[in-house]
């Protein structure tokens, strides 16, 4: 923490010393979200899903650039309104500082979303974030506190070395992590190999890479070696419930992804990509999860329901093996638009995203998402939401 | 007899030195003609933006078609290594693309914008707006992702032209063919049209220099405005104008994709 104080008066004192460039936007979004539960799921008993919300939000991004150093601070503010319910908050989701102190270096003090990964669907090859937004353009990712330091001593090559040192506004997840990170970039392909590791624990490789083999046509791979945080197992045993639930750790696995993106001559792109997560649940362990949650699902309340918590999402994503296919058209069209298809390939479930945006002059878009899910009650997308829509219109100041 | 060896060896030795140096006198402007075509081709990629250290401009693109007029306004940053061109571009103008940016590392294309957070790749292909694709705001560098060949002189305007049909040297860059006329006494590109794998044309160009930058002392004309316009529908128009431009070699780290 002295470290990161004495870093930010260094950067403010330097941004005082001359007058620096500053640039805002801001984007007000104003909501409605609704979502369905598959009405047999055994979670609706206890995990209440508001199935309407009215949102307002203000993201304002403020950034300031000197010669050697940026700042960024991205603040929201938020409300929700909900048949019975009302929520507001205020937090920082990304600010940061970054000093420039010598040519081809950098030191970045702050929170961001550090989001990096050819894949559309899932990027293995982070360590820090286990999601991207790429499902709903319109849901930030909130940012984690990181600590970084790169060196770039060829204009192919440069060499990183990231601290997370809190999640944030994240509510839960790893605490802290380190990563070395080594970056090239030719040509036309550039790969990027990690080593990273929780404190005490055992370290994990993750990396990507993307080949433009064509002026259509992008190949791309993300691989991580690693062993998986340990995950809610039950298992039938003598008690009140009839269950047990263990936290169980994997031993080391391979999640990867390979896909490709081709660009039609209209503007229109496709990406299709078939992933690998080692860390989801193998058949068997699928099947008795799904016994666990019918048998707990016909219990009295009390117990069953907080095993049942826990069952809701044991990994994401779930089982093993995924297909994802995306179409979308250019940025330059008038509405733009994005199909998304994912399929649980074990389980034979799927989700499917449309995502639709329509400018209204410079300032103003419509704009809406809707998911759609289908599969078995036992499946991963069967299983609890079915579906969810959002409609919205944005002003950008 | 001795001196009629010396004689005769002085003659031979005269003859061959004669036809030496006819042979260089024929051949000479053979070289020369060869390589001024290349060197033409140089110094007009230089006036857009390649074969320099570094670069920074304004770009205005306005584009017309069907569905009615856009207006985008972006600032880039370009640098030149081993024939490696790397362009960032920073959306400004309008509100709702304010933030976004592309970043070019050779073939390497990413777009990010506010919200979306992860930079996503796209390709070469990809376009930005209109007619306008991101082969076309990056600095040119014909003579490196292109086998030129001079075909002939043509009269564009006023302007006796060298036309060189260009083929790419990769499948990777953003046109398989050009056809490209290049002034002889400016030394800039005028007019170019692009073509399909297949050989059809499916857009052209004009140049206009009313730029001018200072480049180890020299005074460089330096490309102003490129009019695209559609070769299926000619009212179809999008138009590049180049401002503030700079020449200024950037900070390698400015190009990461995640800065």
């Amino acid at each position: 923490m002295r470290v990161a104080i004495a870093f930010s008066m260094l950067i403010c004192a330097s941004a005082f010393a001359q007058t620096p460039a500053v640039s805002s936007r801001a984007e007000l979004l104003f909501y409605d979200n609704t979502t369905s539960t598959w009405s047999d799921s055994a979670f609706n008993r206890i995990a209440h899903v508001p199935d309407h919300s009215l949102n307002l939000e203000l993201r304002p991004d403020i950034n300031i650039e000197q010669d050697a150093m940026t700042a960024v601070l991205r603040p929201r503010v938020a409300a929700r309104t909900e048949p019975d319910a009302r929520h507001s908050d205020a937090w920082i989701n990304e600010g940061w500082l970054r000093w420039r102190p010598i040519e081809g270096t950098s030191l970045q003090l702050g929170r961001e979303a550090l989001l990096w990964g050819p894949a559309a669907f899932w990027n293995p090859s982070n360590p820090f974030f286990s999601e991207n937004n790429k499902d709903n353009a319109k849901r930030e990712i909130a940012g984690h506190d990181f600590l970084r330091a790169r060196w770039q001593w060829h204009e192919a090559w440069a060499l990183s070395l990231v601290s997370q040192l809190d999640r944030g506004h994240t509510p839960s997840g790893v605490q802290r992590r380190d990563a070395m990170k080594l970056d090239w970039t030719g040509n036309e392909a550039s790969a990027a190999a990690l080593l990273s590791a929780e404190p005490g624990k055992s370290a994990g490789w993750q990396g990507w890479a993307q080949w433009t083999a064509s002026d259509a046509l992008i190949i791309y791979g993300e691989s991580a070696w690693q062993r998986p945080a340990s995950h809610a197992q039950p298992y039938a045993a003598m008690g009140t419930t009839g269950w047990q639930i263990a936290n169980t750790s994997s031993p080391y696995e391979l999640n990867t992804v390979a896909g490709a993106a081709w660009t039609f001559e209209n503007n229109w792109t496709l990406n299709a990509e078939w992933w690998r997560n080692g860390n989801g649940l193998t058949h068997n362990e699928a099947s008795i999860l799904s016994q666990a949650v019918d048998a707990l699902s016909t219990q009295a309340p009390g117990l069953a329901d907080a095993q049942l918590a826990s069952l809701i999402q044991p990994t994401t994503p779930l089982r093993r093996h995924y297909a994802g296919l995306q179409l979308m058209n250019g940025s330059d069209a008038k509405i733009g638009w994005t199909l998304r298809y994912k399929r649980n390939l074990d389980d034979r479930s799927g989700e499917a995203f449309v995502m639709i945006k329509r400018d209204l002059g410079d300032t103003l878009q419509l704009w809406g998402n809707l998911m759609l899910r289908h599969g078995q009650h036992d499946t991963e997308y069967g299983r609890w939401i079915r579906s969810s829509a959002m409609l919205g219109v944005s002003w950008f100041m | 007899m001795k001196n009629a060896v010396a004689s005769l060896f002085t003659l031979l030795l005269t003859l061959l030195l004669s036809l030496l140096l006819a042979s260089l006198l024929v051949l000479f402007p053979l070289v020369t003609s060869a390589a001024e075509p290349e060197a033409l081709l140089q110094l007009a990629d230089r006036a857009r933006g390649g074969d320099l250290p570094g670069i920074a401009w304004i770009i205005e693109i306005n584009s017309h078609d069907s569905d009615g007029d856009t207006r985008q306004v972006m600032n880039a940053i370009a640098v030149t290594h081993d024939n490696i061109s790397n362009t960032r571009v920073d959306y400004t103008s309008p509100e709702k693309i304010k933030g976004q940016r592309v970043l070019m590392v050779g073939r390497n294309m990413w777009f990010s914008r506010p919200g979306l957070q992860k930079p996503v790749p796209i390709s070469p292909r990809q376009r930005l707006i209109g007619q306008a694709a991101n082969g076309d705001i990056a600095a040119t560098h014909y003579t490196a992702d292109y086998n030129a060949k001079a075909v002939g002189t043509e009269q564009i305007g006023n302007e006796s032209c060298v036309l060189f049909e260009l083929t790419a040297k990769e499948k990777n860059v953003t046109y398989d063919r050009i056809r490209y006329w290049v002034s002889e006494k400016r030394k800039v590109g005028v007019k170019a049209e692009f073509y399909t794998v297949s050989g059809k044309l499916f857009k052209s160009a004009t140049f206009e220099y009313g730029n001018d930058i200072t480049y180890e002392g020299q005074h460089i004309p330096f490309v102003s405005r490129m009019v695209i316009t559609d070769a299926l529908n000619t009212s179809n128009v999008t138009t590049l104008d180049y401002r503030e431009v700079r020449v200024k070699k950037p900070d390698p780290s400015l190009f990461e994709l995640n800065s």
